[in-house]
């Protein structure tokens, strides 16, 4: 017996020796134990050597099955365990762990430990149930569901264990399933075909085919389908959805997912998203049970109605030639949603004939144009693992709509109003932090930079605006600037709409007390910037919308060459950082302002003979662009010399002491401008008493 | 010059105001035709002709001194006169009644004329706004006069001024203080979030009308926003507080949105759901806009619109507004919440006027004719005057006998006045006193005035802002 493992992107083949007929395979999680059972009361351990790692290139599912397969060299001697009941029957068995295991009777659980080396399992405990009918189990979701008890099959049992945790097995609350009544009954359910029982009694039974686990935003679910037949003929699929939660309470019906058609259909769980195959009208139905515009709570549970209707899976290519092995002659395209089809939770589907399985994956950029409500969009968006990318296109093309109407189709909404927009960019970004900062597992987190990403588009829309302030502009637009006869008030709208787009997302990030990024002020100040709007920009920084920083103390500095004085802003904003007092001194010698440099490291700098010696030649130069102009007698040279004289005087007596060789080094420097002090003044003096 | 024949007052008063253009004389003897105004009109022509004369042929004298301004005021023993050249060759000129105090000296009663009551830097700005009022309204007078004629020039500007004058003018030259003099805007103090709240409500009012340009919002007489730049944003701020303010003041809370206009709201308000909409002349006068105002329980609005398309569907404008108003209901809880959490006790003994020049901010706790003697105004008023010179920075301390010490400030672009009721306290610890004062939070520009305890204002004002020393 040839039998293939498949896992993801590798597949592994190895050889058994025929024993019988195999009723059901597992592999530990670890793929070090494989578990077979050939009848009805007891499983056949294999060990395996550990599988050697091979570097995984990322191929798609259905091709990967035929690449060439791993051969594993399985352990020869195989150990098997006995149910301990001997009476019972080993329905299934199930891998908790690497090294525990379940087997399922049908009248109790057992749950052993199983010791790969000395090929032992020993038993851990038994949990006595009567009447077991059938399980589920769900490794990803810790559970397993056990029908027992009555012989309808709807009284249900969980089991929940600890994948770390381990040797424990813990029996939760058991809940009873409402069955469909009887009387409005008409068999034709699902898999009638192939059970043997009567189509009578089915309606009377939970059956295992009906019943799947899944894990829908976290929460644990419980999906049971069932056919309802009101009038011959016409009926409707329901899908009702039991949580089952860990707080030992019994597991309560939340949801029911209506679809008004009959017939065969399957279940698939996609990103927190149901998909109903329906298999008549060949098409899918999605569900998302979040959504509050397709639900509604009747106090109990919620009724969802399909979000989406009729969709069709889009066909992988499948590669035949790597199929060829098994398949002579290749298939043009597949059949999708044939009768061949088997589908697994949470999103495997699998075609028998075919011998191709599946994953089922979500094209989220499809709701896009699907979705007309971009609340809800956008909604549903958040709520999707892989959400980001097309939540930034829908914000982007969104903006777009005010910035570029020329791009859009006359036909589409491009008489979407701005005013609307915003509106629109308000709540979405509102949404967008509220996901960011709850920072729940498997939803889109959109930060700063990427959202900056959508916003940078202004960068370039607010450059076809700036007429005349900016050639560099200009230069580049010469082209576009003929077929965009935007007018003077149409670009102060457009940008006006911008900077409100920045401010609210700079106000959102604000409510949801997340410090806004650099890069963010940075835009606004330049959009602001090319909208002449300085007086704008003050009464925000004003009003600390702009958070203080150095970054932006420097940007502000250098906006104010451009005859705009900012530099007073800038100066206040490293005055209220604390930590900038050496930039502010320098900013104010830049400006030529001595001696209220002077003044400021007296109060806020140390004084040292570096900072005197930058005062003194900041003075010296200062005194030669003065005396061009008045008959400056080096007066500022003059001060501030003379006080830092009595300064280190002062203080020299102290510290040279202490100090006297790096003292001198230092006195040094300042010995040029002593020269030159008492070149000028210290001789004009002497000159005084002469001349009288 | 000037003589006066009013009976000589202890007041400042106004005793001529004229407009004249030279342009419009071009033979001797068509004097008359330079005249485009005159207050009082009653006066006789061959006096109106000569004063105008003597303006123009001083202006013209003092050009050949100087290069870079000319020459604003003329100091008489009697009276004081102020020019204003607007518009290349327009000239609005002003003529102010110098206060007299009857003195004796010898048992001779003699009028003694005191010049330094009256102030240039606080009179020159009156005569200026005067002239950019009505320009606001009516656009360049060279504008107007080329879009009709120069007699019609002279009934606008005749029907505009006698109003103004009587209305205004008399009221504006009285109670002029060098607080007054900056026609400062003051800002209201809010914190971060409620602000933000707040221009998305402008934002989203903004947006749903084409043609809006930009919005002045105010609240009682704070400025909250304003998206004009700062020149009309001044000249808005200082029309709203000239022609509504006084008004709206004493008007009780309103839950309508009004539609409010110059002339309407001068002996009352249109209530009406028709819209109305002045038209405003900003920038550089060249352009005109229109304005609709809106009021809304102590909020007022300056709504510029570039033209009258948004407007004239009066329907859409009502909605609009409805929605200003909602959108405007659904913040105002937290901002009364705001406004009443944060009233810091102010300090009795210290006492201050702050104007910044880059934004126009301006605060005020003096109350000028409570606080404030004549003497110590006119000291105030001769060192704010005093402060130009400095640059940037410079700072004087003055104290009369029993006055509280006075300490003019200048830094850079800011200027401050302060005043120290302490008794007793000499230079040296108020020098230190005042040292405190300018390293602490001041901010007045955010008016985020935080002051917990008196004591603390002097070492935590001004803490904000970087002022020179």
């Amino acid at each position: 017996v040839t039998v293939k493992g498949q896992r993801h992107e590798q597949a592994y083949s190895f050889r058994l020796e025929d024993k019988g007929a195999i009723q059901s395979i597992k592999f530990n999680p670890d793929l070090s134990v494989l578990a077979i059972k050939r009848n009805s009361n007891s499983v056949e351990f294999l060990n395996f050597p550990s599988i050697p790692s091979v570097p995984t290139s990322p191929r798609s599912p259905s091709s990967s099955m035929a690449t060439t397969a791993t051969i594993l060299q399985p352990d020869t001697i195989e150990y098997s365990q006995l149910s301990k009941t001997k009476a019972s029957k080993l329905y299934d068995f199930n891998w908790l762990s690497d090294k525990e295991i379940v087997f399922v009777t049908d009248l109790s659980l057992e749950h052993y430990i199983l010791s790969a080396k000395q090929r032992t399992l020993r038993q851990l405990k038994t949990h006595e149930l009567s009447n077991i009918h059938w399980q589920l189990f769900s490794r990803e979701m810790n559970l397993l569901l056990i029908s027992a008890g009555t012989p309808s099959g709807n009284s249900l049992i969980p089991f929940s264990f600890h994948k770390t945790q381990q040797q424990q097995l813990v029996k939760l609350p058991k809940f009873e399933v409402d069955l469909p009544q009887v009387t409005n009954l008409r068999s034709n359910s699902t898999a009638s075909s192939a059970t043997n029982q009567s189509t009578s009694k089915r309606c009377n039974e939970l059956t295992e085919r009906d019943c799947m686990l899944a894990n829908i935003y976290g929460k644990s679910y419980l999906f049971i389908v069932r056919q309802l037949f009101r009038v011959a003929g016409q009926g409707s699929i329901e899908v009702v959805l039991y949580q089952i939660e860990d707080d030992h309470k019994p597991a309560q019906k939340r949801h029911i997912l209506r679809l008004n058609l009959h017939g065969r259909c399957a279940l698939n769980v996609v990103d927190n998203l149901i998909l109903i195959h329906h298999q008549p009208t060949t098409s899918c139905y999605i569900y998302d049970i979040e959504d509050k515009s397709t639900s509604q709570y009747d106090g109990f549970q919620t009724l969802h109605e399909p979000l989406l209707s009729q969709l069709l899976i889009q066909p992988v290519n499948v590669n035949w030639q790597l199929l060829s092995s098994t398949m002579s002659t290749a298939p043009a395209t597949i059949e999708l949603y044939s009768s061949n089809w088997i589908v697994f939770l949470p999103n495997v589907i699998i075609d028998v004939k075919m011998g191709c399985l599946w994953y089922l994956l979500t094209n989220l950029d499809y709701l896009l144009d699907n979705i007309p409500d971009r609340l809800l969009l956008i909604d549903i968006l958040l709520r999707r693992t892989s959400g980001k990318a097309s939540i930034l296109t829908l914000l982007r093309t969104l903006l777009t709509n005010v910035t570029a109407p020329v791009q859009i189709d006359s036909n589409n909404v491009s008489n979407i109003s701005s005013s609307h927009v915003l509106d629109l960019w308000i709540e979405m970004i509102d949404h967008i932090n509220r996901v960011f900062i709850e920072n729940s597992p498997n939803r889109p987190l959109l930060d700063q930079s990427d959202i900056f990403s959508v916003l940078s588009l202004f960068s370039t829309i607010a450059s076809i605006s700036a007429t005349g302030s900016s050639t560099k502009y200009h230069r580049s637009l010469s082209i576009t600037s003929n077929d965009t006869t935007l007018d003077e008030h149409d670009q102060n709208h457009s940008l006006k709409f911008a900077i409100s787009v920045v401010i609210e997302y700079i106000r959102s990030l604000n409510d949801y007390n997340i410090s806004v990024q650099y890069f963010i002020y940075e835009l606004l100040v330049n959009l602001l910037v090319r909208n002449n709007q300085f007086f704008q920009l003050q009464q925000l920084i004003q009003y600390q919308v702009l958070t203080d920083s150095l970054q932006l103390a420097c940007l502000l500095l250098s906006l104010s060459n451009t005859q705009q004085p900012t530099t007073q802003l800038a100066l206040d904003m490293l005055k209220r950082l604390t930590n900038a007092n050496e930039e502010i001194v320098e900013i104010l010698l830049g400006h030529n302002f001595i001696i209220e440099a002077l003044h400021f490291c007296i109060d806020h700098l140390p004084i040292t003979r570096t900072l005197a010696r930058k005062l003194l030649e900041a003075a010296i130069k200062s005194d030669e662009l003065l005396s061009s102009t008045t008959s400056n007698q080096k007066i500022l040279f003059y001060t501030v010399y003379t006080f830092f004289e009595e300064y280190f005087q002062r203080t020299t007596t102290i510290s040279a002491l202490a100090q006297s060789t790096s003292n001198n080094e230092q006195k040094d420097e300042l010995e040029m401008f002593k020269s030159l002090f008492n070149l000028h003044f210290r001789n004009q003096e002497s000159d005084v008493p002469n001349i009288q | 010059m000037v003589s006066t024949d009013e009976h000589p007052s202890s007041k400042i008063s106004l005793v001529d105001y004229f407009i004249y253009c030279p342009l419009f004389c071009r033979k001797e003897g068509q004097e008359e035709q330079k005249i485009l105004y005159y207050h009082p009109s009653t006066r006789e022509l061959d006096r109106k002709i000569r004063t105008i004369g003597y303006c123009e042929g001083l202006v013209k004298f003092t050009e050949t001194f100087t290069c870079e301004q000319s020459c604003e005021s003329i100091h008489f023993q009697k009276s004081r006169l102020l020019f204003y050249l607007v518009e290349n060759d327009i000239g609005f000129a002003m003529t102010l009644h110098v206060p007299v105090v009857e003195q004796k000296k010898d048992d001779k009663c003699f009028l003694e004329y005191l010049d330094e009551r009256i102030n240039d830097r606080v009179m020159l700005p009156i005569l200026k706004m005067s002239y950019r009022y009505f320009a606001l309204q009516y656009g360049t007078i060279s504008a107007l006069i080329q879009r009709t004629s120069v007699e019609n020039a002279r009934n606008v500007l005749k029907e505009y001024f006698d109003k103004f004058i009587e209305c205004h003018l008399h009221r504006m030259i009285h109670h002029a203080t060098f607080d007054s003099s900056f026609f400062g805007i003051h800002f209201i103090s809010l914190d971060k979030q409620i602000y933000l709240k707040f221009q998305a409500v402008l934002r989203r009012w903004e947006l749903q009308f084409a043609s809006l340009n930009e919005t002045v919002f105010i609240y009682r007489n704070q400025l909250v926003w304003s998206g004009l730049n700062q020149d009309d944003t001044t000249l808005i701020y200082s029309f709203f507080r000239l022609y509504y303010w006084p008004h709206l003041k004493i008007m009780p809370h309103t839950s309508t949105i009004q539609y409010l206009s110059v002339d309407s709201c001068a002996n009352q308000f249109n209530s009406s759901t028709n819209v109305t909409s002045q038209k405003f002349y900003l920038g550089s006068f060249s352009f005109s806009y229109s304005v609709l105002v809106l009021h809304y329980d102590s909020f007022t609005s300056f709504c510029i619109f570039h033209n009258d398309n948004d407007l004239l569907d009066n329907e859409k404008t009502s909605t609009a507004t409805h929605l200003f108003r909602q959108d405007l209901e659904i913040i105002l809880p937290s901002f009364y919440g705001y406004l009443q959490r944060k009233h810091p006790i102010p300090d009795v003994a210290v006492k201050n006027a702050y104007y910044n020049k880059v934004n126009m901010a301006h605060s005020a706790t003096i109350n000028w004719h409570k606080d404030l003697s004549n003497p110590m105004s006119s000291v105030m008023n001769t060192l704010a005057e005093d402060l130009q010179w400095f640059h940037p920075s410079g700072e004087i301390m003055v104290k009369r006998e029993n006055d509280p010490w006075i300490i003019a400030k200048r830094s850079d672009r800011r200027e401050l006045l302060v005043m120290i009721n302490q008794k007793g306290a000499n230079l040296k610890q108020i020098r230190g006193n005042v040292k405190a004062f300018f390293n602490g939070i001041f901010f007045f520009d955010a008016s985020i005035v935080d002051l917990d305890k008196i004591k603390q204002i002097l070492s935590t004002q001004f803490n904000s802002i970087l002022l020179f020393e």
